[in-house]
């Protein structure tokens, strides 16, 4: 070690092509401003990631928003029925309203009935991903298994989740087991397919550099394969995530007495359609927020894209 | 620092039903702190014959020592580095850097100065906090050098480790391993297929035939170092670098580049 030292410092960047000299090409060389980071500042992934967040996209994307609720506002003028169409103002007139208070016909809030759906979820998407990842996983390092896993994955996938629902119920009633064992189901070929996709994709040399470099098979697993899979895998959870709100929605209109989905239901049984567009908006609100915890969590795995 | 010895190596790859001999009886020794170039077509099992030695495959007969012991597989006494510098995207460069000792469990108060040194000394003062991505091609091989070298390897094996980049940015960094080089004397294994760079760097040139690949030649370079780039215009560099090229171009499978083309490759 003392010697090693004494050998480096003797070495100079003398001689070696200063690649930030303008004579270096261009392109590629210089790193993106945007992303640039502070070289004196400490790294955090936290910080770094916040500041990957692209403001000027979501300013884009809000601009998109108005248009949409601009759009809606004057159709609902022209057509002045609000059972029809009722305007955006009368729609969040209803939704803060009932947001805290039961409505007259149920005894529920808007708010509990959100947090039902968003429990179920939740649940079966816990489960869903669990058993995904560690079949995805399992897939990838034992061939045969992938041999025999692949083909029912590849049946089962054109298969919509709602399909099942008449089944679930007769097996598991109209609990909430059928749910979240339906949105787990809608979760784990998503993911088997994606984890094993992030896992295949990690260059060998990835695992050769590692272990040249002193890591033992275990650890360039653990450090480095697995690592190197994860924004793959998170982006499988984001389309599973997707999956699972197309799965909550039907399966509450379908065998529920509550969630969002039995709202908006019961709200076009009784012609309440500012309650109909409410459960909509509450449901897009959800979906984006979660979506973008993972789209976070992805940026910190990920940092520089 | 240790030679490495590769003894009568053989290898066969079974390919699309039918086994293809790809090394036949290869042998050759690398005296410690020497540096030797394997050049030959492509296809014809250097990168076969380069991972042999690092451990990440197997002879089918024969037997590769390192510092007298054989090699049973992987090990940080040979540092690895791909034509790609596979650095980690996710680890910012003075991570990269210390990934080894991390891994290894050689971490000690002292490490991460030395990694900032030898960032340094690689010419990346200021690019420690950066990610991979926000470096230039040649920026990251130094940084993988630099992580590379972070363990201590007694010996270095490169897999055409510049082919990928441009020409001024190749010429810095040949320059940039001569000058480690001659400050380290590491054993060093290079894997190329440009006559130029081999001749430029090494002490001895191997060349390789190919189906099966077999050693036709070891070519001395006696230019005097330490070298620069600017040896590349004397005559004893350009007689060099044509003994070099008319050995690869007569070795057995040479002669189909211009023949038969592409149709001889085993692909
Ligand atoms: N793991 C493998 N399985 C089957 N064939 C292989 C494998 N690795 C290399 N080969 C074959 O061995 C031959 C030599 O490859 P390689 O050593 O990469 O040559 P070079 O590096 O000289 O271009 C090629 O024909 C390649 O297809
Ligand atoms: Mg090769």
């Amino acid at each position: 070690m003392e010697t090693q030292q004494k050998k480096f410092a003797m070495t100079g960047p003398e001689g070696t092509l200063d690649e930030r000299s303008p004579a270096a090409p261009s392109g590629a060389s210089s790193p993106p401003s945007r992303h640039a980071v502070r070289p004196d500042t400490r790294h955090s992934a936290l910080r770094d990631g916040l500041l990957a967040l692209d403001w000027s996209r979501i300013g884009m994307g809000l601009i998109g928003v108005l248009c949409i609720i601009v759009g809606w506002w004057l159709a609902a003028l022209v057509i002045s029925d609000n059972v029809i169409l009722p305007s955006p103002v009368a729609t969040a007139r209803t939704l803060l309203h009932y947001l805290t208070r039961p409505y007259p016909a149920r005894g529920e809030t808007l708010l509990g009935d959100t947090a039902m759906s968003l429990a179920r979820i939740l649940a079966g998407f816990a489960w869903g991903a669990l058993v995904g990842v560690i079949l995805g996983a399992l897939m990838s390092a034992l061939r045969p298994l992938r041999l025999i896993v692949d083909p029912l994955i590849e049946l089962g996938r054109p298969l919509p989740p709602l399909a099942f629902i008449p089944l679930l119920i007769v097996w598991f009633g109209i609990g909430e087991l059928p749910k979240i064992v339906l949105i787990g189901l809608g979760v784990i070929p998503i993911m088997v397919v994606s984890v094993v996709a992030a896992l295949d994709a990690v260059p060998e040399e990835y695992i050769e550099a590692a272990r040249s470099l002193g890591a033992s098979p275990r650890y360039a697993l653990l450090h480095v394969r697995v690592r190197a899979a994860l924004p793959g895998v998170i982006t499988g959870l984001r389309l599973a995530m997707g999956i699972s709100w197309t799965s909550i929605v039907a399966v509450e209109m379908i065998a529920a007495t509550s969630g969002l989905g039995y709202v908006i239901l019961e709200a076009s049984n009784y012609l309440v359609t500012t309650l109909i567009f409410s459960g909509i908006v509450l449901i897009a609100a959800v979906a984006l927020i979660l979506d973008g915890l993972l789209r976070l969590v992805r940026r910190l795995a990920a940092p520089m894209g | 620092m240790a030679g490495v010895h590769v003894r009568n190596v053989s290898k066969s790859f079974a390919h699309g039903g039918s086994i293809v001999e790809i090394l036949r009886n290869v042998s050759i020794s690398v005296g410690e702190g020497e540096f030797v170039s394997l050049v030959g077509r492509s296809g014809c099992g250097k990168t076969t014959l380069l991972r042999i030695i690092g451990g990440f495959v197997h002879a089918d007969a024969g037997s590769v020592l390192v510092d007298e012991a054989p090699v049973r597989g992987p090990g940080s006494d040979r540092g690895m580095l791909f034509q790609q510098p596979m650095l980690f995207p996710w680890l910012t460069v003075l991570d990269n850097t210390l990934f080894g000792p991390r891994a290894e469990g050689s971490f000690t108060p002292g490490t991460r100065a030395r990694a900032l040194e030898l960032l340094g000394i690689v010419g990346l003062a200021g690019f420690e906090f950066h990610y991979p991505k926000q470096l230039s091609g040649g920026m990251m091989h130094r940084a993988a050098f630099a992580r590379a070298m972070m363990v201590d390897p007694e010996i270095l094996l490169m897999d055409e480790p510049f082919g990928a980049l441009d020409a001024l940015t190749r010429t810095g960094m040949q320059q940039f391993l001569l000058d480690l080089w001659e400050r380290r004397r590491f054993t060093v294994v290079l894997v190329t297929h440009d006559v130029e760079e081999a001749v430029l760097l090494s002490d001895r040139v191997a060349v390789m035939a190919s189906q099966p690949g077999e050693l036709v030649e070891t070519i001395p370079i006696p230019l005097p170092r330490p070298r620069t780039y600017e040896v590349s215009e004397s005559t004893d560099f350009v007689d060099l670098k044509r003994r070099v090229r008319q050995a690869v171009e007569h070795a057995r499978g040479g002669a189909a580049i211009v023949g038969a083309g592409r149709a001889a490759a085993p692909y």
